[in-house]
C-alpha cells in the first residue's frame, strides 16, 4: 500500500473527495451490473443508495478542508518547535560562542533598557495622575534682568491672579515645592510639601484616592491638607480614618481632607509628602504674608490647562497682555515681560536641563553599543555558519526548502536574542536604580516598568532579526552547493568581505563612543579643576529650619551663637563660624559708597555682594588671604569697622593702587568708613562655571545688625559622621523640635557638575563596553581567518616564509580593519561632535588630543586582538596544513 | 424520525463502521459491502452518510486514512482503526451489549 502525504491545498482536498466518491460509484455500479442489472439501472440504484451526491460531496469537502487547515497549522507549529529545539541543541554544542553572543546582546539590550527607562521618565511620559496631559502647560516669564534676558519659571502671587482672567486658560494655578518641619510622635523632621493655589488639582484633572482635593474657586485660608498616597501608607498605614484628623506642619495644624491618587506628583518629578493650600502654607514657607500682595516675591511656579481647541501661542499672547496690564503700575521689574506657554515637563521646557539632554545623548550612545553588539553577533553567527557550511549544504541538497532553512537560522538568532534580552533586562534591573539616582536624584521608584520591559522585548526582537540577517542570507544561499564541491574556496572570500565590513562598523562605532566619552571626561576634568576659592572637601553648612517658629530675631541669634560654640567644640570639627551669605548659598547685594568714586561698578552677575561673617572665616572655609589679614576676635562692635574685599573687587575699585587701608561704606549706615584690612582670593558665587569673577566683600557680623543665619564648620574625617554629630549638637542647643539642615559643601556643589559626571560616566562605561565587544569581534574575526588560511600559511611556511613575515600577514589584516574603522569613525566624529558643543566645558568638540588617544587605544586593541592568532599562524605545521582538505 | 432516534442511529452507525474496520482495513465501499453482507440488507442507511461518518471519525483520530491501490488496481482511500478508535469501539460495544441485554430482559417478561 503506497503512502500519500496529507493534502496541502484546498483543491487537493476536493480532488481527494471526488476520487473517493468516484471510486465508490465505480465499485457499486460494477457490482450491481455483475448481479445482472443493466448499466442504467445499476447507476440509478447506486445513486439512490448513496443519497444526494452533490450535498454529501460538498459536506465532505468542507469537513476535510477544516481538517487540512488544522493539520497545516500543526505542521508549522511543529516545525517551529523542531527548529527551536535544533537551534538550542546546536547552540548548546558551541557553548563558548553562544555565551559570548548572549552576553554581548545582554550588555547592549541592558544598556538600552536602562537609558530608555530614564529618558522615558524625564522626557517622554506625562507624570501619572494627570488627565488629558496634552492640554496641561507650564508657564514661563521671559524678562530683562540686568543686561540679560532670563526665562524664569517663577511669578509672584498677584501675577498669578492676573492670569485667572485669561479666557484661553480653562484653569491656571501656582505651586511651590518646599519643606516644612513635621511634628509627629517620632523625632521632628523636614518633609516635602507642595503649596498649591486652589485650582491646582483642577488644572491637573487629578482625582483623589480617598476624600477630596482642594477645588475652591478662589484661594482661602482654610488649613486643610491632602496627603501623598505613599506618605499616607508610610505614616498612617493606609488607614482611611485619617480623614478629618490633623497634621502639624510648621506653625500650623492642617485637617486632612483627602489622599491623592498613587504616584501623583503634579508636573514635577520630585518626591512629595503633603499638598497644602498656598495661602496658609505660603506664610510659613515665606516667613511673611507680604508675598500675598507684593509683586517682588517671585516664587510660584505656574501651570495652566488650555481651553479646548486653544493653541499655546494664542494662550501665550493673551497671558502676556494680562501680565503687562497687571504690572502697568509697578515698573520696578521688566514691564515688557513675555509669557511663554510650554511643555509641562521641565526637561522639555526652555530651561531644559543639561542632564536631560545628556541623557538623550547617552540613549543614542546605548543604541550605538547595541549596534556594535549586533554587528559582533552577526559576525560570530557568520563564522559559525561557515563552519557549518557542509551541514547546511547537505540540508539544501536533501531538498530542505530555502524558506525552511531561513526559518531555522532565524530561529537560532531569535533564541539568542531572547536569551540576551532576558539577561539584559536583569542587568537593567540591577543597575537602573543606581544610574537613575545620578540623573534624577529626586525620582521615586524604579524606572524599569512595563513600558521599559516592552521596550526591551522590542529591542531584543530587532536585535535578533538584525544580527541574524546577514548570516541567514549567506547560510541559505543556494550557491552553497558550489562552495562545498570546490572545497572551502570561493564563497569564503565573499563572506570574509562581509565579516571585515562588520568589523569596520564595530571599530567605527567604538571610535565614536570613545571620542564622546573622551570629550566628557576632559570636560569633567576641567570642571573638577575649577578653582572654587573655598575648600569644599572639608566644609559643612548647617542651619535651623526657621519656618513655622515664632521666635524673635534676637532669640534666633542666641540659638545660633550657642550652635556655633557647640559645633566648634565637637572633636571632629576644627573650627566653626557664623555667616550670612556664603558661596553656593544665598548672596546679598547691598548699596555701598566709596569716597572719591561717583559710581560703584557692577560685576557681570550684579553685586557687589556682601557676606557677614564671624572671626577666622577665611581660615575656616579655606579662602586664601592674599594681602592683609583675616577677621579675628578683636573685630567687635566697639572697634574700628573693617572689611575684606575679593581680589577682583579690589582690582575694579582701586585699579592702580593697593586696596589695603581704603574705605567702603554702607549707604544705609551713613557711609561710615569700613577700612579694608585684607584682600581675599575670589570665590565662585553661585555658579560653578561662572565665567567672570563676582565682586565680593566681607564684613564682621559682630560690627553690624545682620546676624548670621548659617554655621559653616571645617571638619576632619568622615563627612557622614560629621553631619550626624553637627545635627545632634545643634538640635540640643536649638529650639525644641526644630529641624536642623546639615549639608556637605561638596554635595551642594556637585549637582552643578551632574551633566558632565553623567556624560563622562555613562559614555565611558558604554564606550568601554563597545570596545570590549569590538575587541572580541575583531579577535574572532582574525582567529577565524587564520584558521581558514591554514593551508595557504602552510604553503608559505613550506616555501620559506619567516615567522615575522607570517605574523605581519595576520597583523596586517587586523590593522586594515581597525585603521579603516578609525578613519571613518574619526571622520564622522569630527562632523558630528560640534552638535554637543554646549554640553562640554572648555573642551573643543574636535579636541585632537582626545581623538589621538582614541586612535591609540584602538590601534593597541588591533594588536591585542591579533597576537594570539598571529602566534598560531606562525606555528602552523606545513605538513599537517597541507594534508587538510585534500 | 425524532432527534433522539437520529442520535441513536449515528452512534449505531459509528459502532458498525468501527467494527467493520476492526475486522479489516478497507475503503469506504468495502465497509458498506461488509455491513450489507452481515446484516443481509436489513440496515438501510444512505451511503453518503456513511462517508460523512468515516471523515468525521478520521478527523477525530479514531480512524487513520491512507491512499492506496485497490484489488482492481484503482486509487482508493483506505481506512484503518487507530488505538483511540479501537478503544472507542470496545467502549461502545460494551454499552450496546448492556443496552441490548436490558431491553431484551424487559421484552422477555
Amino acid at each position: 500500500m503506497g503512502k500519500k502525504k496529507h493534502p496541502l491545498t484546498r483543491s487537493e482536498v476536493e480532488r481527494d473527495v471526488d476520487t473517493e466518491i468516484e471510486f465508490h460509484f465505480e465499485r457499486s455500479i460494477n457490482e450491481l451490473i455483475a448481479d445482472g442489472m443493466s448499466a442504467a439501472d445499476a447507476r440509478r440504484t447506486a445513486e439512490e443508495r448513496f443519497g444526494n451526491v452533490g450535498r454529501y460531496s460538498q459536506k465532505l469537502k468542507q469537513t476535510a478542508d477544516v481538517g487540512r487547515k488544522q493539520r497545516a497549522a500543526l505542521v508549522i507549529l511543529e516545525s517551529v518547535f523542531t527548529d527551536a529545539r535544533q537551534a538550542l541543541r546546536g547552540l548548546a554544542r558551541e557553548k563558548l560562542t553562544a555565551v559570548t553572543i548572549i552576553v554581548t546582546l545582554a550588555l547592549g539590550i541592558g544598556a538600552n533598557t536602562t537609558m530608555f527607562g530614564i529618558v522615558d521618565r524625564l522626557l517622554l511620559r506625562p507624570p501619572p495622575g494627570i488627565t488629558e496631559p496634552g492640554a496641561v502647560k507650564r508657564l514661563y516669564v521671559q524678562r530683562a534682568f540686568l543686561d540679560r534676558t532670563i526665562t524664569s519659571a517663577s511669578v509672584t502671587y498677584p501675577d498669578l491672579l492676573d492670569f485667572k482672567a485669561a479666557g484661553n486658560f480653562r484653569d491656571v494655578a501656582g505651586y511651590w515645592n518646599s519643606s516644612l518641619p513635621y511634628r509627629s510622635d517620632a523625632a521632628p523632621r523636614s518633609i516635602d510639601v507642595v503649596a498649591v493655589t486652589s485650582r491646582f488639582f483642577a488644572v491637573m484633572g487629578a482625582r483623589p484616592f480617598i476624600g477630596r482635593l482642594f477645588s475652591t474657586e478662589a484661594d482661602t485660608d482654610e488649613t486643610v491638607a491632602v496627603l501623598d498616597h505613599g506618605f499616607w501608607e508610610r505614616e498612617f498605614g493606609g488607614d482611611e480614618r485619617v480623614l478629618g484628623r490633623s497634621i502639624h506642619l510648621g506653625q500650623k495644624s492642617y485637617t486632612i481632607v483627602g489622599v491623592a491618587s498613587p504616584g501623583f506628583r503634579g508636573v514635577e518629578l520630585r518626591r512629595t509628602d503633603v499638598w497644602l493650600p498656598a495661602l496658609p502654607a505660603g506664610d510659613d514657607i515665606m516667613n511673611t504674608p507680604v508675598w500675598r500682595t507684593s509683586r517682588g516675591f517671585y516664587w510660584l511656579r505656574m501651570v495652566a490647562r488650555l481651553s479646548p481647541g486653544v493653541g499655546s501661542d494664542v494662550a501665550a499672547a493673551e497671558a502676556t497682555t494680562l501680565h503687562r496690564l497687571g504690572r502697568a503700575e509697578d515698573t520696578r521689574y521688566d514691564p515688557e515681560a513675555t509669557i511663554l506657554v510650554e511643555h509641562m515637563l521641565a526637561a522639555r521646557g526652555p530651561n531644559g536641563s543639561a542632564v536631560a539632554r545628556v541623557s538623550q545623548w547617552v540613549l543614542g550612545v546605548s543604541i550605538a553599543v547595541l549596534l556594535v553588539a549586533c554587528a559582533n553577533v552577526a559576525n560570530l553567527l557568520l563564522a559559525r555558519m561557515i563552519r557549518r557550511r557542509r551541514e547546511l549544504a547537505v540540508r539544501l541538497a536533501l531538498g530542505v526548502s530555502r524558506s525552511r532553512l531561513i526559518s531555522f537560522l532565524t530561529m537560532e538568532s531569535m533564541a539568542l536574542a531572547a536569551t540576551g534580552g532576558l539577561v539584559g533586562l536583569g542587568f537593567a534591573f540591577l543597575f537602573s536604580e543606581r544610574i537613575a539616582q545620578v540623573v534624577l536624584p529626586s525620582l521615586v521608584g524604579t524606572t524599569i516598568d512595563q513600558r521599559a520591559i516592552w521596550f526591551a522585548i522590542t529591542v531584543s526582537l530587532f536585535a535578533g532579526i538584525f544580527a541574524g540577517l546577514v548570516p541567514t542570507i549567506q547560510g541559505s544561499n543556494p550557491n552553497l552547493m558550489a562552495s562545498v564541491k570546490s572545497g572551502t574556496g570561493d564563497a569564503a572570500t565573499g563572506d570574509s568581505r562581509i565579516r571585515s565590513a562588520l568589523g569596520v562598523v564595530q571599530v567605527c562605532l567604538s571610535v565614536l563612543l570613545l571620542f564622546g566619552a573622551g570629550l566628557f571626561l576632559k570636560s569633567l576634568n576641567q570642571v573638577n579643576s575649577i578653582e572654587l576659592g573655598i575648600d569644599s572637601e572639608n566644609i559643612m553648612v548647617a542651619s535651623y529650619d526657621r519656618s513655622g517658629f515664632d521666635f524673635e530675631d534676637s532669640q534666633w541669634d542666641q540659638f545660633n551663637n550657642r550652635a556655633i560654640e557647640t559645633v566648634a567644640a565637637l572633636p571632629s570639627v576644627t573650627s566653626a563660624v557664623g555667616v550670612l551669605g556664603y558661596p553656593f548659598g544665598p548672596s546679598y547685594g547691598k548699596g555701598i559708597e566709596i569716597p572719591g568714586l561717583d559710581s560703584i561698578p557692577r560685576g557681570q552677575d550684579g553685586g557687589p555682594y556682601v557676606s557677614w561673617v564671624g572671626p577666622h572665616y577665611f581660615k575656616t572655609v579655606g579662602t586664601e588671604i592674599i594681602l592683609g589679614r583675616d577677621f579675628d576676635e578683636t573685630d567687635t562692635a566697639g572697634q574700628p569697622l573693617v572689611v575684606v574685599v575679593g581680589e577682583h573687587m579690589a582690582q575694579m575699585l582701586w585699579p592702580n593702587e593697593s586696596a589695603l587701608g581704603k574705605c567702603i561704606g554702607f549707604s544705609d549706615e551713613d557711609g561710615a568708613c569700613m577700612q579694608v584690612v585684607g584682600i581675599a582670593r575670589d570665590t565662585k558665587r553661585q555658579n560653578l562655571t561662572q565665567a567672570n569673577p563676582s565682586l565680593l566683600y566681607y564684613v564682621p557680623a559682630s560690627q553690624h545688625d545682620d546676624p548670621p543665619h548659617t554655621v559653616m564648620a571645617r571638619f576632619a574625617g568622615d563627612p557622614t559622621a560629621a553631619t550626624v554629630a553637627i545635627r545632634r549638637a545643634m538640635s540640643e542647643v536649638g529650639p525644641n523640635q526644630a529641624a536642623v539642615n546639615v549639608r556637605y559643601m561638596k554635595d551642594i556643589i556637585s549637582p552643578q557638575a551632574q551633566s558632565w559626571t553623567l556624560g563622562a560616566t555613562m559614555l565611558t562605561a558604554y564606550g568601554i563596553l563597545a570596545l570590549i565587544v569590538a575587541a572580541i569581534g575583531l579577535y574572532s574575526l582574525i582567529a577565524y581567518s587564520v584558521d581558514q588560511r591554514r593551508k595557504e600559511l602552510g604553503i608559505r611556511t613550506a616555501l620559506g616564509a619567516t615567522t615575522p613575515k607570517l605574523v605581519w600577514l595576520v597583523l596586517r589584516e587586523s590593522l586594515k580593519i581597525v585603521l579603516t574603522g578609525t578613519v571613518v569613525g574619526g571622520g564622522i566624529a569630527m562632523l558630528a561632535s560640534p552638535a554637543m558643543r554646549d554640553l562640554l566645558y572648555q573642551v573643543s568638540p574636535r579636541d585632537p588630543m582626545v581623538l589621538a588617544t582614541v586612535a591609540g587605544i584602538l590601534l593597541s586593541i588591533s594588536f591585542g586582538a591579533a597576537v594570539l592568532p598571529a602566534r598560531k599562524a606562525a606555528g602552523v605545521d606545513p605538513n599537517e596544513a597541507l594534508r587538510l582538505e585534500q | 424520525m425524532t432527534r433522539k432516534d437520529m442520535d441513536l442511529l449515528q452512534g449505531t452507525l459509528d459502532v458498525l463502521i468501527l467494527k467493520a474496520l476492526e475486522v479489516k482495513t478497507t475503503h469506504g465501499y468495502g465497509v458498506i459491502k461488509w455491513l450489507r453482507d452481515r446484516t443481509e440488507g436489513t440496515l438501510e442507511v444512505e451511503e453518503g452518510a456513511l462517508y460523512t461518518a468515516l471523515h468525521r471519525m478520521e478527523k477525530k483520530g479514531w480512524l487513520a486514512a491512507e491512499w492506496g491501490v485497490s484489488d482492481n488496481n484503482r486509487r482508493a482511500k483506505f481506512y484503518c482503526l487507530t488505538t483511540i478508535g479501537k478503544r472507542q469501539l470496545d467502549l461502545r460495544q460494551e454499552n450496546w451489549h448492556h443496552y441490548a441485554e436490558a431491553v431484551h430482559k424487559v421484552l422477555e417478561t
